[in-house]
């Protein structure tokens, strides 16, 4: 071989890392990243430790010490019942994140499977699946859940159910979008020219390909699955009671809210953190799934790194 | 003759995450009456980048632009947008490499017509009509009138290369700077591009700056000719003396790398073609000494990896051919490229 | 050179299919991008393919690797005609054929290192199995290219222009084919580069014994590399034969216009040159001009020209030269 044609070296780039880790040192550049990180350990950390660290029985009612306000003994109070809130808090937090995880976790699967064959094979495929998402996305969410749970019959397994089919339009039409746009990449003809199947085509190259939107709309969805959860239980379709559940107790505690406040303001808060560090999760990772942005976000930690 | 437009140590430096990045130094040149300017580069080599730079189009926020450039007995280099903006249009006219991009979609063509001239004060609508017929008849585009109503979309390629050319005109500018002007377009299209040019210049007299990377357009439209390469003029001549006697090793390297078309010789006979190793340094972090030391086959001597050569006339050659190299040709006759 | 053809299309159309007709079209119709086209590619030769955007040359390319269906007429490949073939035997003839695409940034999967995408076509045909020989046959095809093998598990945007098209060319190889069909492979390329990835295909081919089908419009590249020539223009092959031939002395009047387009890189050349600048646009390859398709922009039309379709016929080696050259025009007698 002619010294000419030989290619040249390669400028000496930093070692390079997988993707993922990349991305997860990206997050951890971004305050708002870490800050709903942090959030969101928490109450995952409280979802699997609360039978351990509550201080309370969550559920055995105890007479004698109704509707106490908040105090070193019980620090977010108790409710009419005189169970402690703090303890209901803790385990509310492994049913909200239980139902919310189950739920998304349906209409991710649902939804990206539909999705890919919908964009994938286009033409009937695409018309029959794509106008039966149609049809779901139509209904008012919530309405469409209470449907759903008015033919299931009430119950948090439910709930997950008819949260995860509400939520399952959305994931395939945001698959069904990049799947389309990637399918006509010159890398997908690449393969096909080189006999790959649709089988290894889809996994290998379109999957890997639309994941970043589909990451971003699994942490926004977290957030509406856990405020669809905490609107069904408050209606009382959800969860049923005596087990605590955040959106539950908001219902028990609307009725008591002048006499005590702590009954309702303290899972309220705790559905308002969450579904806050979702969504600010899910913006940041829009923003670090970006190529274009990644490729700004690299330089300035090259700048800075040194 | 005195120049229309005279450039003078051009600098452009643009901010990066990464540091500054040195995109064009110490760069002149002059644009006269009815000649034409080649400014010849690979991507990334500062050609584009100089131009924009001249008419502010450059984002401030990132861009600091040093030297001269003086058109019209007129500084243009730290003026204001407002008064810049008078200067496009009316005094220097652009256009741009992708015609499809760079007209508005959903704008017809009159409505972009209109638009150019009445930024240049013809206000009457007869009068903006009856100029915008004017001026696509003057690009070629036959039954202009019909064709003020149609969107770019429904143009071709180079139909619509032309209304770029006749709304870079509405302005009657005296200097016309065509970025990459025809490389989106086919050989026979351009073919009618250039000849457009040619009549328009000879017509009018503009002073035409034409950049491109491609050295078979610029032997037939040029006058003068600028070689850029990582941001550095590195070899400049009138068009004859420049590719008689190319005298900077990147200048030769081009011109040898080029597959010849008149060549009647069968593919399997030929040579391979000549090829330079290596690609163009990074602007953030470009070598001491010479720009294309890494990638010269001439690199003897010990200043080229520390002093950056100034253009100098080159020996045997006519007075303004000159070239930054420290690299001396052997005699004129060994110098000829192959071709 | 002169062997027998490893791949013959008689016949060939591929048309797209517009949307039905609603309110804004009245007729249906189809982008007719190849319109009849009977080509031969020779085993071992490099058959040159140039025409412009639009005359339908890189859906021919494609319709050759079976990436696009045909509308009609046949494919052959290596004798057995592939235009209806099975599952099961296509996935064997694309081990055979490859494709090396004009954008190096597009056709390379930004989520695969390049070790992987250079891998796919063996892991598709089963070649090579095991991890360690596979290994050793990527790193041998990055050599091959003049890649280092121990770059293989980079990505493609740690590389620059030139060396992802290495990576496209690697991948091609891979499965060891006969037939590579080349579209545009230098065209988004930097001047400084494309030399480079023009000798490294050249080695290639005389190395291997590959067959090429080399898609380009630019002439003086395809002069470089290629030993026969075709033209297209809107659809169909208006002028076939010997490279030196077609270049030199065209035998179509398009031919001629396109040759004469070219800009040499030789100023006193380039000024006095004749050239003939072609007026108009293309027309539709939706609506193609009856008769002659080149007739609308053709500075020599003659009467027959809107009447009668001229099909290619041989100029039988004109100036006295043995050269192999056909045109489909009426100025060589009237055809069709």
């Amino acid at each position: 071989m002619s010294a000419g044609e030989r290619a040249d070296t390669l400028p000496s780039t930093a070692p390079h890392r997988p993707r993922w880790v990349e991305t997860l040192v990206l997050l951890a550049r971004s305050p708002m990243a870490v800050a709903s990180g942090l959030v969101l350990t928490a109450v995952v950390a409280a979802a699997l430790l609360a039978g351990r660290i509550s201080p309370h029985d969550p559920v055995e009612p105890s007479v004698d010490d109704r509707l106490q306000a908040p105090s070193g003994e019980h620090w977010f109070g108790t409710d009419e019942l005189g169970r402690d809130v703090f303890s209901r808090v803790l385990a509310g937090a492994e049913v909200s994140l239980r139902v919310g995880a189950v739920a998304v976790g349906i209409s991710l699967a649902a939804g990206v499977l539909i999705g890919l064959l919908a964009g994938y094979y286009r033409r009937w495929v695409d018309d029959v699946l794509m106008r039966v998402m149609d049809v779901v996305f139509a209904f008012p969410a919530l309405l469409m859940a209470i449907a759903v749970l008015a033919i299931l019959g009430r119950g948090s397994t439910n709930a997950m159910i008819a949260i995860g089919i509400v939520y399952t339009p959305i994931f395939a039409r945001i698959t069904r979008a990049s799947v389309l746009s990637v399918r006509e990449e010159v890398y997908v003809r690449a393969a096909r020219s080189a006999g790959a199947g649709d089988v290894r085509i889809v996994a290998r190259h379109v999957l890997p390909n639309v994941t970043a939107p589909i990451i971003v709309q699994t942490s926004v969805s977290l957030a509406f699955a856990i405020l669809s959860e905490a609107a069904l239980s408050f209606v009382g379709l959800g969860t049923q009671p005596p087990d605590p559940s955040w959106g539950r107790m908001l219902s028990e505690g609307r009725g008591f809210l002048e006499q005590a406040w702590w009954m309702a303001v303290f899972p309220g808060a705790a559905i308002f953190l969450t579904v806050l560090a979702f969504n600010v999760l899910g913006d940041v990772l829009r923003d670090v799934l970006d190529p274009r942005q990644r490729a700004a976000m690299k330089g300035t930690a090259k700048g800075s790194g040194g | 003759m005195s120049a229309l437009l005279s450039v003078r140590d051009l600098a452009v430096t643009f901010s990066t995450p990464r540091g500054p990045a040195h995109v064009v130094g110490g760069l002149d040149f002059d644009v006269e009456a009815g000649r034409t300017l080649a400014i010849v580069g690979e991507s990334g080599s500062g050609k584009s980048v100089s131009s924009l730079a001249l008419l502010g189009l450059l984002p401030d926020a990132v861009t600091r632009v040093s030297g001269s450039a003086v058109f019209d007995g007129a500084e243009l280099i730290g003026r204001s947008e407002e008064q810049l903006r008078h200067v496009r249009g009316a005094g220097i006219g652009m256009v741009f490499q992708d015609p499809m991009t760079s007209l508005n979609p959903v704008l017809t063509v009159e409505r972009q017509l209109a638009e150019a001239l009445r930024a240049h004060g013809r206000v009457s609508a007869e009068a903006v009509r009856a100029r915008s017929v004017e001026l696509l008849d003057d690009v070629g585009i036959p039954d202009a009138a019909a064709r003020l109503r149609a969107y770019p979309h429904q143009l071709s390629g180079g139909m619509r290369q032309r209304v770029m050319i006749a709304i870079a005109l509405a302005g009657e500018p005296r200097v016309l700077i065509a970025d990459e002007a025809t490389t989106a377009l086919d050989v026979t299209v351009q073919a009618q591009i250039l000849e457009l040019v040619a009549r328009l210049q000879d017509e009018r007299g503009t002073g035409v700056v034409w950049i491109t990377h491609d050295l078979g357009v610029v032997a037939g439209i040029a006058d003068h000719v600028v070689v850029m390469y990582a941001g550095r003029c590195v070899e400049e001549g009138p068009v004859d003396a420049l590719y008689a006697r190319p005298s900077h090793p990147y200048t030769r390297g081009l011109l040898e790398s080029l597959p010849v078309l008149d060549d009647a010789r069968p593919a399997r006979e030929r040579e391979a073609l000549t090829t330079m190793p290596g690609l163009p340094p990074d602007p953030v972090d470009l070598p001491p000494g010479c720009a294309f030391r890494p990638r010269c086959a001439y690199r003897l001597d010990p200043r080229c990896a520390t002093q950056v050569p100034p253009l100098e006339p080159v020996a045997g050659s006519v007075e303004t051919h000159r070239a930054a190299t420290f690299y001396r040709l052997p005699a004129a006759g060994d110098a000829q490229v192959r071709r | 050179m002169n062997g027998e053809a490893l791949v013959r299309t008689t016949g060939l159309r591929v048309h797209f299919p517009l949307p039905p007709p609603g309110p804004l079209r009245s007729s249906p119709g189809a982008v007719r991008a190849v319109d009849g086209v009977d080509l031969e590619i020779r085993r071992g030769e490099t058959l040159g393919l140039v025409g412009e955007s639009g005359c339908g040359k890189s859906t021919l390319g494609s319709a050759l690797v079976r990436l696009v269906e045909p509308t009609e007429g046949t494919i052959e490949f290596d004798g057995s005609d592939v235009t209806a073939m099975p599952r099961r035997e296509l996935r064997a003839l694309r081990r055979r054929t490859a494709m090396i695409f004009q954008d190096p940034f597009a056709s390379l999967d930004p989520r695969r290192t390049v070790g992987e995408t250079i891998a796919e076509p063996l892991a598709i045909h089963r070649l090579h199995r095991g991890r360690s020989r596979r290994r050793a046959r990527v790193g041998e095809l990055m050599e091959l290219v003049g890649l280092a093998p121990d770059h293989r598990n980079r990505y493609p945007h740690e590389f620059s222009g030139g060396q992802r098209q290495r990576v496209g060319i690697a991948r091609a190889l891979a499965g060891e084919p006969d037939f590579v069909v080349c579209d545009e492979p230098i065209a988004s390329l930097d001047v400084s580069v494309q030399a480079q990835v023009v000798n490294l295909l050249v080695r290639l081919q005389r190395e291997m014994g590959l067959t090429y089908l080399f898609v380009s419009h630019d002439l003086a590249a395809v002069r470089q590399v290629a030993d026969r020539v075709a033209v297209m223009y809107l659809g169909r092959v208006v002028e076939v034969g010997d490279g030196v031939a077609v270049g030199e002395m065209p035998g179509h009047p398009y031919t001629e216009a396109l040759v004469s387009a070219v800009p040499v890189p030789v100023p006193e050349r380039e000024r006095s040159r004749e050239r003939i600048v072609l007026q108009g646009d293309i027309p539709s390859p939706t609506h193609p001009p009856s008769g002659c398709r080149f007739r609308t922009r053709c500075p020599q039309v003659f009467e027959p020209c809107a009447d009668h379709d001229p099909v290619l016929q041989s100029l039988g080696g004109r100036h006295g030269g043995p050269a192999e050259q056909s045109a489909a025009c009426h100025l060589h007698g009237v055809t069709g």
